[in-house]
C-alpha cells in the first residue's frame, strides 16, 4: 500500500512539473514580462531597463530554472501587483477558497446522493422524473447566471442573505450553493445508475433472500457498492472546485484564490498566475490521489488482492 | 423415513409477466408437494419457468412479474397472506433459504465472509454476536472450507467458485431453516467441483432433515440428487411423480423426448433423439396442450383443449395418451449407432501441435509480482483426416488457449502448430480458411447483430473475394439446407434467431468455405439439451456426408462420448491422456482423468444404477487441488 502511495505521489510530482514548465512558457510568450511590469503608458525606455534589471532579456529555459529552483526552497517570487511575495499572498486567500470549495462539495453530497439513491429505488416515478429534469436544467444553466439570480431573489427581493464579502458565514451559503450546484447532475445521475446496477445485482438477491429488505437492505448491502464510482467522482469535482471558484467569487466579491487568479491576469502579474495555475493543478492531482486511497479503502477488491 | 408431515405445499401458482407483445403467463397452475426432509427436482429446459417457480415462491420477481397463486402453506402457514414485509421478517432466510447458479456474483464484494454470513441471525434471530460467530465457524468446517476461523475475515474475491458455492449453503443454514431452494446450484461450476458440491447438499440434507427443491435443467443432475420430479414445460408441470419412476419410464411425451436427447455413457452412442422445433413463447390464454406444437404424437384434439390429467396417486401427467398407449410406442430414441468407423490414421495430420508451450505474465492484484502461468506446458498431438479429435478439461486446463494457437489467433512461445504439415501462422490465410474454421461457444455474441443471416453466412467469400454475387447466394441457399435452416430466415437479423438457429448459422458459416477441420469451442454448451442434441445429430450427419473433421473442445464428457473419435484431457496445461474414447472413457490410466469421469452425474437410463439417496454416500475419490477457474 505504501509503495502504492510513492508511486503515486511521484506521478503527482512529475504531472506538476510538467504543468508548471507548460504554464511558464505559456505565458512568456503570450505576455512580455517586462511590458507587463513597466504599465500601460510607459516609455520603450522604461520598459527596457525594467526588463535589464529583472532579468527579463535572459533566455527563457534559464529562468524557468531559476524559478524552479526557487519553488523547491519555497520562495514563488514576488508579485508584480501585490507588494508582497506570491507566498504570503496566496496563504492569505487560501482558507476562504478552501471553506467555499468545502461547503460546495458538501452541497454537492446533500443534495445529489439522497436524491440519486431515491430515483434509482423508484426509477420512472415522479422523483426520478423530477431528478432527472432537476439535473438537466441543472446542467444547463451557467454558474455565474444562477449566482445573479440568486443575488436578485435572497439578496435584493428578499434580502436575507448577504451577497458579497466573505466575513461571516452567512456570505458563504449563496457561493456555496452556486458552486455546490454546478456538480449536482453529475454526482445525482452517478448515484442513480449506480444504485440501479447494484439493485439488480445477484448479491442483493440474495441479501433479498436472506430476508433484507427497504431501508436496511440499501444501508446494509447496497450503498457501499454503489458509492464506490461516486467516490472517486466528488473527489474530482472538489479539484474542479478550486478552478470553478474563480467565477463564483467573481460574482459573490470574496477574495480567494480565484479572484485573485481573475485579478492576476488582468493586472498581467506573471508569478501569481503561475503559482495558481500550479496550485490549482496540484490539487487536481492530489484529489485524484486521493480518490484512488479511498476507494481502496471502500473496496476490499482493490485493498487486497 | 416415517410418514412425514407435508412442510411446503404450493397450489395452483401463476406468474404473470407483462411483456410488450402482450400478457404472458411464465408459469401456469403449478402445483406441488414437499414433506419434510424430501428433496423434489423442478427441471425444464430454459423459459419453461423452472426458476420462475422458485423465485416466486420466495417473491424475488423482477418488477414486471406478479404472482397470483391459489395458497401456498409452509408449515400450514399461509404464505399468500402475508405482506412483503411480514414475509421479509419471518420467512426469507430464517424458514426458507435460497441458493443460487452464480457464486462468483452471488456473495457482496465488499463485506467479509463472516459478516456476510452472521448477520442475518443476530439481526433477526437475537443470536449473540459471538454465538454466531461461533456458528458460521462451525458450519463453514462443516461444508469443508479449510481454515474456517481464517476465512471469516476474508472477502469473496479471495475465494475460488466451489468455495464460495460452499460458503452460500453454510450462509444458507444459518438460520436452519426448513427448506432449501438451490437454483442451479452447480451450473456454473466444474464438473468435479459440481460432484462435490451435489453430495455435500445431500449429506448436508440429511444430517439436518431439511426439504429440498432443486431447479435444474441437468436430469443427470436430479438423478442423483432427489426423492420426486416435476418436469415442467411452456410454464406448466406436465410430468411429476418419485423421481426414479420418470427417469426410467417416462410417460409425457416431452419427457421422454427430453431423456432421449441427452447423450448417454452407458453403451455406444447412438443417434439421439432431438425434439424438433424451439420452445413457443405462449402468451395470451393457453386452452390447448403446451407441447403440442413440438409432439411427435400430436393429435388433432391437442391443439384444441387441454390435455387431461392422468394420476394413479403415485405419479401424474398431462396427456391425452393413456399409460398403455405409451408404453406402446417405439422408443423415443433411435436404435441407430453412429460413432464413424474404424480411422486410417496414416500419413500426413491434419492439424498437428508439437511440443506448444504457453506462458502468461500474471499480475494477481496491484501490489503484487508478476509470475509466470504456463498456460501450455508441453503439449503435442495429431488429427488424421475424418476423425473427431476432443480436447476435455475443466477450467483454466488451458484447452481455449491452445484453441486459440491452433486457430493462429496467437503464437505459441515454443513449439508449433501446422496445418496440413505447414506452420499455422506461415499458410496463406485464404488457404488457411479453406483448411479450417471455427465455431465458437456464444452463438448470441459471435454474430454481428446488424448482419443478416445470409450476409454473416456469406462473409467469409467476401473476405476472400470468392466468386460473385450470384454464386454467393447459390452458396449461401445450399449451405443453409445443409445445416438444416428454412430459406425463409435468409434475411433475418441474428437477434430473430433461437439459440440453436443461431448456432447453425455459426456452423453454416463455417461450411461455406468447404473446409476440412471445424474447430469447435464449446459448441453447445450455451444451448438447452434438446437444442444441444439438434446440434450433436447435425454434426454427426455432416461429418458423415460431407467427410469432416473435428477438434471438439468441451467439459462435456457425455458430448465427448457421443461424438468424439479420440480424447485429450488436459489438466493444468499438460495433457495427461490420450486415447481412443472407449479406451480413455472405460479403463482410464491417469488419477486425474478418473476424478473427471467419477465426477460426471450418472445418468441411466435402465437399469437405473444410482444408489437412492437415503443409503448412505457414494463413495468418491475428493479433489487435492484446488479446481477452481482462474
Amino acid at each position: 500500500m505504501l509503495k502504492y502511495i510513492l508511486q503515486r505521489s511521484a506521478l503527482a510530482l512529475a504531472v506538476a512539473f510538467v504543468v508548471s514548465f507548460a504554464t511558464f512558457m505559456l505565458l512568456n510568450y503570450s505576455v512580455d514580462p517586462a511590458t507587463a511590469m513597466a504599465g500601460e503608458d510607459a516609455t520603450p525606455e522604461v520598459i527596457e531597463q525594467i526588463r535589464q534589471a529583472y532579468g527579463f532579456d535572459r533566455p527563457v529555459m534559464v529562468r524557468y530554472l531559476e524559478w524552479l529552483s526557487g519553488v523547491v526552497r519555497g520562495d514563488f517570487g514576488e508579485s508584480y501587483y501585490w507588494n508582497t511575495t506570491v507566498a504570503a499572498l496566496v496563504l492569505d486567500r487560501a482558507p476562504v477558497t478552501i471553506t467555499l470549495a468545502l461547503s460546495a462539495l458538501l452541497v454537492t453530497i446533500v443534495i445529489a446522493v439522497p436524491l440519486g439513491a431515491f430515483a434509482a429505488l423508484r426509477p420512472n416515478s415522479w422523483i426520478d422524473r423530477f431528478a432527472l429534469t432537476f439535473a438537466v436544467s441543472a446542467q444547463a444553466i451557467p454558474n455565474f447566471w444562477l449566482g445573479l439570480m440568486l443575488i436578485i431573489l435572497l439578496g435584493v427581493m428578499f434580502p436575507v442573505l448577504p451577497i458579497s464579502g466573505d466575513s461571516t458565514w452567512q456570505h458563504f451559503v449563496m457561493p456555496a450553493f452556486v458552486l455546490g450546484a454546478s456538480s449536482v447532475p453529475a454526482v445525482m445521475r452517478l448515484t442513480r445508475t449506480g444504485l440501479i446496477e447494484v439493485m439488480e445485482s445477484d448479491y442483493i438477491r440474495t441479501a433479498k433472500a436472506k430476508g433484507y429488505r427497504g431501508y436496511a437492505l440499501l444501508h446494509r448491502h447496497a450503498m457501499r457498492n454503489a458509492i464506490l464510482p461516486v467516490v472517486s467522482v466528488l473527489a474530482v469535482q472538489l479539484g474542479q472546485k478550486f478552478g470553478g471558484s474563480v467565477i463564483t467569487e467573481t460574482v459573490f466579491a470574496i477574495n480567494g484564490l480565484g479572484r485573485l487568479a481573475l485579478q492576476s491576469i488582468l493586472g498581467s502579474d506573471i508569478p501569481t498566475v503561475q503559482m495558481l495555475i500550479f496550485i490549482f493543478a496540484l490539487t487536481f492531482v492530489l484529489m485524484n490521489l486521493l480518490a484512488d486511497l479511498l476507494n481502496a479503502a471502500l473496496d476490499p477488491r482493490i485493498r487486497i488482492s | 423415513m416415517s410418514e412425514a408431515r407435508t412442510i411446503l405445499s404450493v397450489e395452483d401458482l401463476e406468474v404473470i409477466l407483462d411483456t410488450p407483445a402482450g400478457q404472458l403467463k411464465a408459469v401456469r397452475g403449478t402445483s406441488f408437494d414437499l414433506k419434510a426432509g424430501e428433496a423434489i427436482g423442478i427441471v425444464g429446459e430454459s423459459g419453461s419457468g423452472k426458476s420462475m417457480t422458485a423465485l416466486a415462491l420466495m417473491r424475488l420477481l423482477p418488477r414486471i412479474a406478479r404472482t397470483r397463486a391459489g395458497s401456498i402453506t409452509l408449515d400450514d402457514r399461509s404464505l399468500v397472506a402475508l405482506s412483503d414485509g411480514e414475509f421479509a421478517r419471518s420467512i426469507s432466510g430464517r424458514k426458507i433459504s435460497m441458493i443460487f447458479q452464480e457464486p462468483m456474483t452471488s456473495l457482496n464484494p465488499v463485506y467479509t465472509i463472516g459478516r456476510q454470513m452472521t448477520e442475518t441471525v443476530v439481526r433477526f434471530s437475537g443470536l449473540s454476536r459471538s454465538a454466531a460467530r461461533k456458528r458460521a465457524i462451525e458450519l463453514l468446517d462443516r461444508v469443508r472450507i479449510p481454515d474456517p476461523a481464517g476465512r471469516m475475515h476474508q472477502y469473496p474475491h479471495q475465494l475460488s467458485g466451489g468455495q464460495r458455492q460452499r460458503v452460500m449453503i453454510a450462509m444458507a443454514l444459518m438460520s436452519e431453516p426448513e427448506l432449501i431452494v438451490a437454483d442451479e446450484p452447480t451450473t456454473a461450476l466444474d464438473v468435479t467441483v459440481q460432484a462435490q458440491i451435489m453430495e455435500l447438499l445431500a449429506e448436508l440434507r440429511r444430517e439436518f432433515g431439511m426439504a429440498m427443491m432443486l431447479i435444474t435443467h441437468d436430469l443427470a443432475v436430479v438423478a442423483a440428487t432427489v426423492d420426486k420430479v416435476a418436469v415442467m414445460y411452456g410454464g406448466e408441470v406436465v410430468e411429476s411423480g418419485p423421481c426414479r419412476d420418470i427417469l426410467t419410464e417416462p410417460r409425457h411425451p416431452y419427457t421422454r423426448g427430453l431423456l432421449a436427447c441427452v447423450p448417454k455413457m452407458d453403451h455406444a452412442p447412438t443417434r439421439l433423439g432431438a425434439i424438433p422445433g424451439i420452445v413457443p413463447a405462449l402468451l395470451g390464454n393457453v386452452d390447448y396442450c403446451v407441447f403440442s406444437s413440438r409432439c411427435a404424437q400430436v393429435r388433432p384434439q391437442c391443439r384444441t383443449a387441454k390435455p387431461p390429467v392422468r394420476d394413479d396417486g403415485h405419479r401424474s401427467y398431462k396427456c391425452i395418451l393413456s399409460t398403455a398407449e405409451i408404453n406402446a410406442l417405439p422408443a423415443a430414441q433411435p436404435d441407430e449407432a453412429i460413432r464413424a468407423s474404424k480411422i486410417e490414421r496414416g500419413g500426413q495430420p491434419l492439424l498437428e501441435a508439437r511440443n506448444v508451450h504457453k506462458v502468461y505474465q500474471v499480475k494477481r492484484g496491484l501490489f503484487s509480482r508478476r509470475t509466470a502461468l504456463h498456460a501450455l506446458d508441453d503439449v503435442s498431438f495429431a488429427i488424421h483426416p475424418g476423425e473427431t479429435f476432443a480436447l476435455v478439461g475443466e477450467s483454466g486446463s488451458g484447452k481455449s488457449t491452445l484453441a486459440r494457437i491452433l486457430l493462429g489467433l496467437e503464437t505459441a512461445d515454443k513449439g508449433e502448430a501446422r496445418l496440413s504439415g505447414r506452420i499455422v501462422s506461415r499458410v496463406d490465410p485464404r488457404e488457411r480458411a479453406r483448411l479450417m474454421q471455427p465455431i465458437f461457444q456464444d452463438p448470441y455474441s459471435s454474430l454481428n447483430p446488424r448482419h443478416t443471416i445470409a450476409r454473416i453466412i456469406a462473409r467469409p467469400l467476401e473476405i476472400h473475394d470468392i466468386g460473385d454475387a450470384t454464386s454467393r447466394r447459390k452458396a449461401v441457399a445450399s449451405v443453409m439446407e445443409r445445416v438444416g435452416l428454412p430459406e425463409r430466415v435468409m434475411n433475418n437479423y441474428p437477434s430473430q434467431m433461437s439459440g440453436g438457429q443461431r448456432q447453425r448459422v455459426a456452423i453454416a458459416r463455417a461450411l461455406i468455405m468447404k473446409p476440412a477441420l471445424l474447430v469447435c469451442d464449446e459448441p453447445t454448451s450455451a444451448l438447452d439439451v434438446s437444442v444441444q442434441a439438434q446440434i450433436l445429430n447435425l454434426m454427426t450427419d455432416l461429418q458423415r456426408d460431407l467427410g469432416l473433421t473435428y477438434l471438439l473442445i468441451t467439459h462435456n464428457i457425455a458430448v465427448v462420448h457421443q461424438v468424439a473419435t479420440r480424447v485429450a484431457v488436459m489438466n493444468k496445461g499438460q495433457i495427461v491422456e490420450v486415447g481412443e474414447v472407449d479406451q480413455v472413457l472405460r479403463r482410464p490410466r491417469h488419477d486425474y482423468t478418473r476424478l473427471l469421469l467419477s465426477s460426471v452425474p450418472e445418468f441411466d437410463n435402465s437399469p437405473f444404477q444410482v444408489e437412492p439417496l437415503h443409503s448412505g454416500s457414494r463413495e468418491r475419490s475428493t479433489v487435492g487441488g484446488r479446481v477452481g477457474p482462474s
